[in-house]
């Protein structure tokens, strides 16, 4: 076969099977999710896994022990997102850990939903918390409730909440948007001890302003993992951290040749140059054009 | 068996929607994402049910037990009431305000908007449709509307909403004083950027007598306040939220990955 037929079958398989273009993300997904599933395999067989701190998880259960002690309820927003939004899914599963801890303190938890669907996962998270920490008769479904699917509707009656019932803890946890000052400030003047989570970079800022703790960023993400300590669960911390740190080593070698191929144009010489255009190519989307 | 198939369910999807995104064909790449995104809105309106029990459920108690605030509980079910029932009522024709404008944007879609009025409560609104259609075809004029859903919409929903968040405004000022009060030296460079931002964001020179000497003269034809601006947002700033961004992209993508092998399981209550 020569090769003209060979580039009329890849031409095929690139316009009905398998886009070109996107092969390098795939080989990205392929080596990420290789030293995840590697990580949790490690865990699996039993091996010590060190992960790093997180502070403001350590401070969850200050928060809990303080609204134990002044009698009060604790506050848990999950954002403003849908059930498959995957900030959503994360501050599901610190809802799921908070709730075992509420129950162990015997608190009361008050969870305002946004989504219809993501309450009644959340409902489902909850009992099942409850039941974990030994006190299903404790569970009271009506704590997880349903308000509007309207963004500032749901800020001004959560907020409103708080001014009510002035939870002595506030967790904003999830994917936020503009309410995030409006929510935060409101439970800052209550008194409230409040931890924050979100991977939207623009509300970052103000929940660190405004709140005694934040998780930034990927955090929120490794936040359910670390709270659980399951051995799987911190395995794929690890595997996430590895990830980065090729990703960084991966980036100064880039940021190197690159700065070569701007700095020295004619240095022909092992054509550094151009392995600096091939390392761009490779963060490029449209790296094996056909 | 019920603690099977969810997983398994869960992870076919998983699979086949991450197979969606490197295919090309159109009945893969679009279809599929088209059915995924009808079927989530068909489980949309079912839990949306479920939400409106639980908000009459919740309300309905604290009226029946008079508790604090009960009063508030009673303008939010027959807020409920009345605009699902206004929602029911049936379309009627409305009158087209302005002549029909169909103009042709760059990539070859026609923008169709069509501006209405009707009077309601003495109130006359208008609203405008917006319709994109393929250039050179017929164009069908939307003349159905609800008026009084629009009423209650334009007159009483946007308006509060436009109140709560202009709130924001206020927030942000005591939110910016408390992360620019000088505790440390960190706080202290955070002011000093903030001052340099907020200056270059406004045109200072025009203030009178003091504006050019507050202005410090221009770098590149720009003021300077301005090009500093420019380079702390560009720089510092850029760097630290492509960090963010990509911890949070490893972030989602482990999540992703854990929900799809069912490591991680919040849709069946954390456990499996």
């Amino acid at each position: 076969m020569d090769i003209s037929q060979w580039h009329i079958k890849l031409r095929f398989i690139n316009e009905y099977f398998f886009d070109f273009n996107k092969a390098n993300v795939l080989i990205g997904l392929v080596i990420f999710g290789a030293l995840i599933l590697y990580f949790i395999y490690h865990a699996r067989r039993g091996k010590k896994l060190f992960v790093r701190k997180i502070p403001a998880i350590d401070s969850v259960e200050e928060a809990l022990g303080r609204a134990t002690e002044l009698g009060k309820s604790v506050l848990y927003v999950s954002g403003i997102g849908y059930e498959g939004d995957v900030q959503t899914i994360a501050a599901m599963n610190i809802l799921g850990n908070v709730a075992e801890q509420v129950a162990h303190y015997d608190t009361d938890i008050i969870v305002p939903c946004i989504n219809p669907i993501v309450m009644t996962i959340e409902q489902e998270l909850v009992k099942q918390a409850y039941t974990r920490a030994g006190r299903p008769e404790d569970y009271q479904e009506s704590s997880i409730f349903f308000i509007t699917t309207q963004q500032f509707a749901y800020a001004s009656a959560v907020c409103g909440i708080m001014a009510r019932e002035k939870p002595a803890a506030n967790f904003f946890m999830g994917s936020f948007a503009a309410e995030s000052l409006l929510l935060a400030e409101t439970g800052s003047s209550t008194g409230a001890i409040q931890i924050a989570g979100t991977a939207s970079p623009s509300q970052i800022p103000f929940f660190i302003v405004a709140c005694d703790y934040t998780l930034i960023g990927e955090e929120l993400f490794a936040a359910g993992a670390y709270m659980s300590r399951d051995p799987l669960l911190l395995g794929s911390l690890k595997g996430q951290d590895i990830a980065k740190f090729v990703i960084i080593i991966l980036m100064i070698i880039g940021i190197c040749l690159v700065s070569i191929e701007v700095f020295f144009p004619n240095l022909t010489f092992g054509s550094i140059g151009q392995i600096g255009t091939f390392f761009k190519k490779i963060f490029d989307i449209h790296m094996f054009t056909i | 068996m019920r603690s099977k198939l969810p997983p398994f369910i869960c992870f076919i999807c998983g699979i086949v929607l991450l197979l969606q995104f490197f295919s090309p064909w159109d009945p893969v790449e679009k279809d599929m994402l088209e059915w995924v995104g009808n079927s989530t809105q068909i489980v949309g309106v079912f839990a949306l049910a479920i939400g409106i029990a639980s908000l009459v459920h919740m309300h309905g108690n604290k009226i029946k037990r008079k508790m604090p605030g009960w009063g508030f509980s009673l303008i939010t079910l027959t807020c409920v009431v009345v605009v699902a029932t206004i929602g029911l009522i049936p379309a009627n024709d409305i009158k087209i305000k302005s002549p029909t404008v169909a103009k042709t944007n760059i990539t070859g879609e026609t923008n169709l908007f069509v501006t209405t009025t009707h009077t309601l409560f003495g109130f006359q609104t208008e609203s405008t449709f917006t319709n994109t259609l393929l250039a050179g075809k017929n164009i069908p004029v939307n003349k159905k509307s609800v008026p009084m859903f629009d009423w209650f919409y334009n007159y009483i929903f946007m308006p509060l909403s436009a109140t709560t968040f202009s709130l924001l405004a206020f927030y942000i000022m005591s939110a910016a004083y408390r992360a620019v009060r000088i505790k440390s030296w960190e706080a202290g460079l955070l002011l000093v950027a903030a001052i340099i931002v907020l200056l270059g964001q406004v045109p200072i020179e025009q203030i009178p007598i003091l504006g050019k000497f507050i202005a410090c003269g221009t770098i590149k034809d720009i003021s300077t306040f301005e090009y500093l601006k420019s380079i702390i947002l560009d720089f510092p700033n850029t760097a630290a939220k492509r960090g963010i961004i990509i911890g949070i992209a490893l972030g989602g993508l482990a999540t992703s990955i854990k929900i799809i092998f069912g490591i991680e399981r919040p849709y069946m209550g954390g456990q499996g």
